[in-house]
């Protein structure tokens, strides 16, 4: 058990971290959307530190660079990256957002000195007539025109249809795409930015990317090096969400202790409300990597409303969306879904007491020695509290785990409750008066 | 474009009545008003169309029918299972930890004749929408690790706007330690097929083998999947796929530590047997631990259910040649999209359930007719027609490499109607099947329960 | 034939979306006009107009027959000069039996050209298993065969099988696993596709399955491992020594194929710009798939060969075993056009052993430059909320989006409902709808732009019965014995009728209605005075009844002295005595008769005398003193202490005395002189 505790050790401190990232996100909302018992303002959960954050297009002046991430269990890895021209190594990509209709130009610059020191290049799955034109140096590969050192492409496209979509390396993808060159592309429609499509009932309270892929450290230190690396014998020890593993998703977007991460993914809703919360909330899911991972929400199922940018409709404009608690994101496949909280019983925000007797919680366990548990059933109800319980819980919501159900993908290398996942926090729409 | 894009409107109309307004709409005095209220509580019944048809169509707190209350009880230890390749009984050498039927309001003293000897999978368990359920997890404890005193929890996998706490998240609520009962409560809103585990040390546990179905039934009739008389049947059957990775089985039971994302299963189970196992009736003998049969026995003719779920770590794709199967549910949703224009039927047909972990299909098929001759079964003496449901992606039909076919192999097997077996009384009925065996080693004899708990 | 069809497809089809796609397709195919692909969102009841025969397209059927080869190829060449050996099916064509054929990876396409397989025929075939050391048979997962489970042939040996190919699709036809020792017959090659069409240029009845041209894709993936050793005897030859399955649980394949190809000796597909191009794509291999176009969306029309709601992607994962047909329609667009499009393993199965690039590749080449002619979005239509209205009117909240590249029209309309409903304004996306009766209505807002299937939405109004407004009116005070004329009002929807009733709640006495008491102002009058609660209910039959309560104070009526007249009568002995006479009258000086009237007198006298007395019907009464005597006692007064009456208070203050002179007082106390 020693060497099993050791290794927990290493991950609380960091999953700490985490955590405190996490309670201010949750503290901001609380005190916006809660205290003030305000509805969700469309996509004003981006203000806050988490949801989707938007490089607005459509021309677009990118780069590629190499730089190192961080791993809950304290490794760092060698990564390629996209990042703006001005900007420095991120992963993944930036988010690019464009407009319906508008003509859009990538230019990718693979600089001589920090760049990839081979050919690259980017496609973009579900546009048509993307059309390249590269400098001087620039050569055509085998899926599209690539820039070797020094050089650079621009690839230039009109954004046809809203939804979501990624884009990718084109070079060598089972290498490239894995080492990190990769991003997701974002059209909104013409009905307007608050939109997932140009459907009125796609219209959302706030959205959420879940963009995921899998690193195999000896990919990385192989091409760090320099070295050969057999891809017949890929093992992947590590797997993103936004380009972090978990718990290091949860934290605000862009913080501090994670510069080179800057994307985090803590799903912050409310309980559905006809007045004051009617809106859903768009998350966008894509699979940037080479393995199909099935996807699975906790809280609540979601409902598909869309692949790979387009909406589920039949041929004479049925609606084919579909409700499921588990997704199986394959490879290069893109989902939009929509979610909500409803409160369903009686007990649930402020009501009745559960009709079950809670244990004594000193007699129950609280995994180290920490909990975002309430101490109350109820949503938005607080109780007691065993003493040396690290309590992280704000109002009484509840915390639940989006993750993936290949459970050996919900790690970090050998460290469970990592890996593939995130966290939907669940708040209450107000502090209840029957706590 | 505005966010309300363009608006096809002539003239506005007044966002608010006032009731002067109302008065001039034809005299209503204060009605207007009551109106208000009515259409708040038409909302929070999830009334509206389109895409938020994702709101449950039976909302709690509007009226439900009288609910039943519904109590059951598991226990957690652990315990050995026999795969093919590997010692069977008497002594088994796959090291699990599970889920075991115990009586219902059992305390922890009373369950002490079950250390040590869990049943794989965990019992199906079949509740009703609207009841209240009353499910107890006893952890009592691991025998073969006494040092790991590991808790547990349970995961109610779908269960759909669940209290954290119901939700069985340690480090998001809390765990059951060892030699402690935990009252866990739902109550379902949606029929339909789910599934649940232990999420304490999840890649673990899940994997040590704490898992199996649960399914929701609408509270009537009785043998419909959904609240939909196109999904009735005559028989139903859980086919709950999983995979083995004894490596981290023997690491345990040997106190050695397993890097996860290892990941390499070298065993493919049906309701935690490999084929040719899956053919023994209930509660073999022969598989004291493993008591769930995976085989299909129909009449022709029958309506049969499958309700497939997959707690294994890869996706599978299971084919029943020669039967035309119908999925009619998924992720205990029913196919079917009433948003929108009308009711869209999403049901299909299909030769292949592809299924992902965590994933879950309800399938129903009509039993061919009988051909005859047939083969004869030696359980029953009845004559019937075999058909395989076995899993597509061949490299894993073996049981880690031994000879012979092995893996999510099963029969469906269709019985001659000169000779029909018995209307089904419970999931997964076997004809013959044996009563449960003895828990090994007890003396004056004390026996397991059915791997089964349906109401 | 036509007939059984006419029984299967419909019921097919009816899961889909009711039989009337299917018809609109069979029309369509009668016509010979092949429905376009982009021919989007025909609107259903325009096509539940449209009715006939499933079979009516159906012209002849057919049965066939193929004879197959199981046999070994020791070197089947996937990708430049890197072979390894298979077990496969080869074509019997020749004279020489299966002697001259080769077998390929994957066996022959049957269907498309060998012979052209329609939905409906009937398939037989003839297997001859050459030289494969194992059993091999014939499965076709999704069509029943003449064998519940295909029988084996092994070696040397053959075996005839029938399949009735009810349904159009694309089938994988394989090597069944049903012994432990054909398990890898799978995967040593023993698989290929069957294609059956609906008709011409069309794979499912359904109109936009339409297409061009079409390609088949069979994949798969190569483990050489296992290739070189199919019986698994190198297994024990391992350290330490393995089990004969060992190369099934160490699968690892090195080679992914496309028709038993790898990039780049795959082949790539041509297809016209702004056609539609059929990918059928057949997983035969043991892992799944994920395949990705680029360049253009793919419509996935079918899965397994069961033609579901189609959908548009750009990858999609075909499971092992399993079939997807997908419809992709890519233009040469873009500066310079793009007509080169990617077709790849999106799982990034993009490698042969090591070397990349490879796998999973492959390329649409376009010719011509037609594209679809730039859209016309169709409009989007939002009816608003559900609401429960009070009625009898509702305000409508209707939304039209729209690209105006054409003008929009929009009407409202009834769907549904117990009444009938009229529209202020039916082509204002806001206006008010009347409703003759309670209950639920279904309207639906309709926008069309001309150039497009006209689109709706519906709205459900439920149509409330709000309970009555009730107001019993003012209170009022009144005086006994007058009576209260009511001022009661009831507002109600008028959706069903009211009746009221007047009651009363509380009061001294008796109340009476008049006319009566089911009107809003009836006249109440009352047996006392008091006070009295009136209760107004009124009751639409539906809701409970409302009521309100008015308060009815009844004062009693006042009365005062209105005359005092005095006289005196001499009695013997020198004594007199006097007499006072009292006039009662009411508030408007009426005169009040039955009033008790009780005072005094400034001096008693001897005998009786008597202090009270009660008016007559004149409104009058006397009193009268002793015996008084004469000397000493010049007069006498009488005081009036009190009048009294029912229903009736003594007002003194009002007391008064018309008279002068001697019969003057105050009209409370009467001084009496002497006679």
């Amino acid at each position: 058990m020693t060497a099993r505790a050791r290794k927990r050790m290493s991950t609380i401190r960091r999953r700490t971290w985490a955590l405190l990232g996490l309670l201010s996100l949750v503290a901001a909302f609380v005190v916006t959307f809660v205290a003030s018992s305000a509805s969700s303002a469309p996509s004003s959960h981006g203000t806050l530190g988490t949801g989707i954050e938007c490089t607005s297009g459509p021309s677009f002046s990118l780069k590629t660079s190499t730089g190192y991430i961080s791993q809950p269990d304290g490794n760092s890895v060698f990564m390629w990256g996209y990042t703006t021209s001005t900007g420095s190594f991120q992963m993944p990509g930036p988010v690019l957002c464009v407009n319906e209709g508008q003509t859009v130009s990538v230019t990718l610059t693979n600089p001589a000195v920090g760049g990839v020191p081979e050919p690259v290049s980017i496609v973009f799955p579900g546009q048509s007539g993307v059309a390249a034109t590269g400098s001087a140096g620039a050569v055509d590969g085998v899926f599209t025109k690539e820039a070797p050192p020094g050089e650079s492409v621009t690839y230039t496209f009109t954004a046809e249809e809203p939804g979501t979509y990624l884009y990718e390396s084109g070079t060598k993808p089972e290498k490239q795409v894995q080492m990190g060159l990769y991003g997701v592309l974002i059209v909104r429609p013409a009905l307007g930015a608050l939109y997932g499509y140009n459907d009125p009932q796609t219209r959302f309270s706030a959205e959420y990317l879940v963009l995921l892929n899998e690193v195999d450290p000896e990919l990385h230190h192989a091409v760090e090096l320099g070295q050969p690396y057999t891809i017949t014998t890929r093992l992947p020890r590590y797997w993103h969400v936004n380009g972090r593993s978990f718990p290091d998703i949860i934290a605000a977007n862009g913080a501090s202790w994670l510069p080179t991460q800057p994307y985090g993914a803590l799903v912050l809703a409310q309980p559905y409300d006809p007045f004051t919360n009617p809106l859903p909330i768009l998350v966008r899911y894509a699979n940037a990597g080479m393995d199909n991972h099935p996807f699975h929400p906790h809280g609540n199922d979601l409902r598909v409303i869309a692949r790979d940018g387009r909406l589920l409709r039949g041929p004479g404009g049925e609606d084919i969306s579909f409700m499921d608690f588990t997704r199986t994101i394959a490879s290069g496949q893109t989902y939009d879904l929509l979610f909500r909280w409803d409160d369903v019983d009686p007990w649930m925000t402020g009501g009745a007491p559960v009709p079950v007797t809670i244990p004594n919680l000193q007699n129950l366990v609280f995994k180290d020695d920490m909990t975002f548990y309430s101490g109350d059933p109820r949503l938005g109800c607080k109780g007691e509290l065993p003493v040396g319980v690290t309590a992280n819980n704000l109002v009484g919501e509840y915390y639940l785990p989006w993750h993936s159900h290949a459970v050996f993908e919900f790690t970090n290398f050998d460290e469970g409750f990592g890996g593939l996942a995130t966290v939907v926090a669940i708040l209450p729409s107000e502090t209840p008066e029957g706590c | 474009m505005s966010e309300e894009g363009n608006r096809v409107s002539k003239r506005p109309i007044p966002s608010t009545l006032t009731r002067a307004d109302l008065l001039k709409l034809g005299g209503l005095g204060a009605a207007g008003l009551l109106a208000g209220g009515a259409w708040a509580a038409a909302a929070r019944g999830g009334a509206s169309s389109g895409l938020s048809a994702a709101v449950p169509t039976r909302v709690g707190r509007a009226a439900a029918p009288a609910a039943a209350d519904r109590f059951l009880q598991v226990a957690a230890t652990d315990g050995y299972m026999a795969l093919p390749g590997r010692p069977a009984y008497p002594d088994p050498d796959v090291y699990v930890f599970g889920f075991v039927h115990v009586d219902a309001d059992a305390t922890v003293n009373e369950l002490d004749v079950f250390k040590g000897k869990v049943q794989q999978p965990a019992p199906i368990i079949g509740i009703v929408d609207e009841d209240d359920v009353y499910w107890t997890m006893t952890n009592i404890g691991l025998v073969v690790r006494p040092d790991l005193d590991d808790s547990h929890t349970i995961h109610f996998h779908g269960f759909p706007n669940a209290s954290a706490i119901f939700d069985g998240v340690p480090e998001v609520s809390i765990a059951v330690p060892v030699g402690r009962s935990f009252p866990y409560y739902y109550k379902p809103h949606r029929a339909g097929t789910f599934m649940y585990h232990c999420h304490f040390e999840d890649v673990e546990h899940i994997q040590m083998g704490m898992q199996g179905v649960v399914y929701v039934r609408p509270d009537s009739p009785y043998k419909w999947a959904y609240d939909d008389s196109a999904t009735a049947f005559d028989r139903q059957f859980a086919v709950h796929l999983t995979e083995v990775w004894t490596t981290p089985h023997d690491n345990l039971e040997a106190i050695q530590e397993t890097i996860w994302s290892d990941y390499e299963a070298n065993y493919w189970t049906i309701n935690g047997r490999c084929y040719p196992d899956t053919l023994k009736p209930n509660n073999d003998p022969s598989l004291p631990s493993q008591p769930l049969s995976a085989l299909i026995q129909v009449n022709a003719g029958d309506r049969v259910l499958l309700r497939f779920i997959n707690l294994g770590y890869e996706s599978q794709a299971m084919q029943l040649p020669g039967i035309a199967m119908t999925v009619v549910g998924e992720d205990a949703s029913r196919l079917r999209n009433s948003s929108g224009l009308g009711t869209v039927d999403l049901s299909y047909e299909t030769s292949t359930i592809y299924i992902g972990p965590g994933e879950a299909r309800d399938v129903l098929f009509t039993a061919p007719d009988f051909v005859s001759p047939g083969l004869t079964d030696p359980g029953n003496g009845k004559s019937y027609n075999r058909y395989w449901l076995r899993n597509r992606n061949v490299h894993r039909l073996t049981n880690d490499g031994y000879a012979g076919l092995g893996g999510q192999v099963t029969e469906v097997r269709v019985y001659n109607p000169s000779a029909p077996l018995g209307a089904q009384t419970h999931p997964n009925q076997t004809y013959p099947e044996f009563s449960p065996p003895q828990i090994p080693g007890t003396s004056p004899p004390a026996y397991y329960k059915n791997p089964w708990i349906v109401f | 034939m036509s007939t059984a069809r006419g029984s299967t497809k419909p019921l097919r089809a009816a899961r889909l979306a009711g039989t009337a796609l299917l018809a609109a397709a069979v029309g369509a195919l009668i016509l010979g006009i092949p429905a376009a692909a982009k021919n989007e969102a025909p609107k259903v009841r325009q096509l539940q107009a449209k009715t006939s025969p499933a079979g009516t397209a159906r012209l002849a059927v057919s049965s066939w027959t193929i004879n197959l080869c199981a046999k070994t190829n020791s070197a089947w060449t996937i990708v430049d000069s890197t072979t390894v050996p298979i077990w496969g099916f080869a074509l019997d064509e020749g004279a020489a039996g299966c002697s001259d054929d080769t077998a390929q990876l994957p066996g022959p396409v049957l269907g498309i050209d060998t012979p052209t397989i329609t939905a409906g025929d009937t398939l037989t075939i003839n297997l001859t298993n050459v030289n494969v050391p194992e059993k091999v048979s014939v499965l076709i997962p999704g069509i029943p065969s003449d064998e519940l489970m295909p029988d084996t042939a092994g070696t040397a040996s053959s075996k005839s099988y029938t399949f009735t190919v009810d349904d159009p699709g694309s089938y994988l036809y394989q090597s069944g696993v049903q012994s432990a020792a054909a398990q890898v017959g799978v995967q040593m090659g023993l698989y290929g596709a069957l294609v059956v069409r609906a008709a011409p240029g069309q794979a499912y009845a359904q109109s936009w399955t339409a297409y061009d041209s079409q390609e088949v894709l069979v994949l798969s993936e190569i483990d050489p491992a296992l290739n070189e050793d199919p019986d698994g005897s190198n297994c024990a030859l391992e350290t330490p020594p393995q089990p004969p399955n060992c190369h099934l649980r160490d699968y690892a394949p090195k080679y992914w194929v496309i028709n038993g190809k790898a990039y780049p000796d795959t082949d790539p597909i041509s297809a016209v710009s702004g056609d539609r191009l059929l990918l059928r794509y057949l997983n035969a291999g043991s892992i799944n798939h994920s395949m990705e176009l680029l360049g253009a969306h793919q419509r996935v029309i079918a899965k397994d060969a069961f033609p579901g709601y189609p959908y548009y992607v750009v990858t999609e994962t075909i499971a092992s075993g399993q079939t997807v047909d997908a419809i992709t329609t890519p233009c040469a667009v873009g500066t310079p056009p793009d007509t080169e499009l990617p077709l790849s393993n999106s799982n990034m199965r993009l490698t042969n052993g090591n070397a990349s690039p490879g796998g999973m590749l492959t390329f649409v080449n376009l010719t011509g430059s037609a594209c679809p002619s730039a859209s016309n979005m169709a409009p989007l239509v939002d009816a608003g909320p559900n609401q429960t209205s009070a009625g009898p009117n509702a305000v409508l909240d209707g939304t039209v989006w729209d690209d105006f590249v054409s003008p929009v029209d929009v009407m409202w309309t009834m769907q549904s409902g117990p009444g009938t409903v009229t529209f202020a304004d039916p082509i204002d996306v806001d206006t008010t709808a009347s409703f003759s009766l309670a209950g639920a209505y279904v309207l639906e807002l309709e926008a069309d732009d001309g150039a497009n299937p006209s689109v709706s939405d519906t709205v459900m109004i439920t149509l409330a019965n709000s309970p009555p407004v009730v107001d019993a009116g003012p209170n009022q005070t009144i005086t006994f014995p007058g009576s209260a004329g009511l001022n009661g009002t009831v507002t109600d929807d008028g959706i069903t009728p009211v009746t009221l009733e007047w009651t009363k709640q509380s009061g001294p006495g008796t109340v009476t209605f008049a006319p009566n008491p089911n009107v809003e102002d009836p006249t109440a009058s009352f047996s006392a005075s008091g006070v009295y609660i009136l209760e107004l209910t009124a009751d639409d039959g539906v809701n409970a009844p409302v009521s309100d309560t008015v308060t009815i104070t009844v004062n009693p009526t006042p009365i005062h002295v209105g005359d005092l007249d005095g006289s005196s009568t001499a009695l013997p002995s020198n004594r007199w005595r006097a007499f006072v006479t009292i006039t009662v009258h009411n508030g408007t000086h009426a005169l009040v008769s039955g009033a008790l009237v009780t005072g005094t007198w400034s001096l008693a006298g001897d005998g009786t005398a008597t202090l009270s007395c009660t008016t007559n019907g004149t409104g009058t009464c006397q009193v009268h003193s002793g015996s008084l005597p004469k000397a000493g006692t010049p007069n006498v007064r009488f005081t009036v202490t009190g009048v009294t009456r029912a229903n009736s208070t003594y007002a003194s203050g009002a007391n008064h005395d018309p008279d002068k002179g001697a019969q003057a007082s105050n009209g409370t106390s009467k001084t009496v002189k002497r006679p």
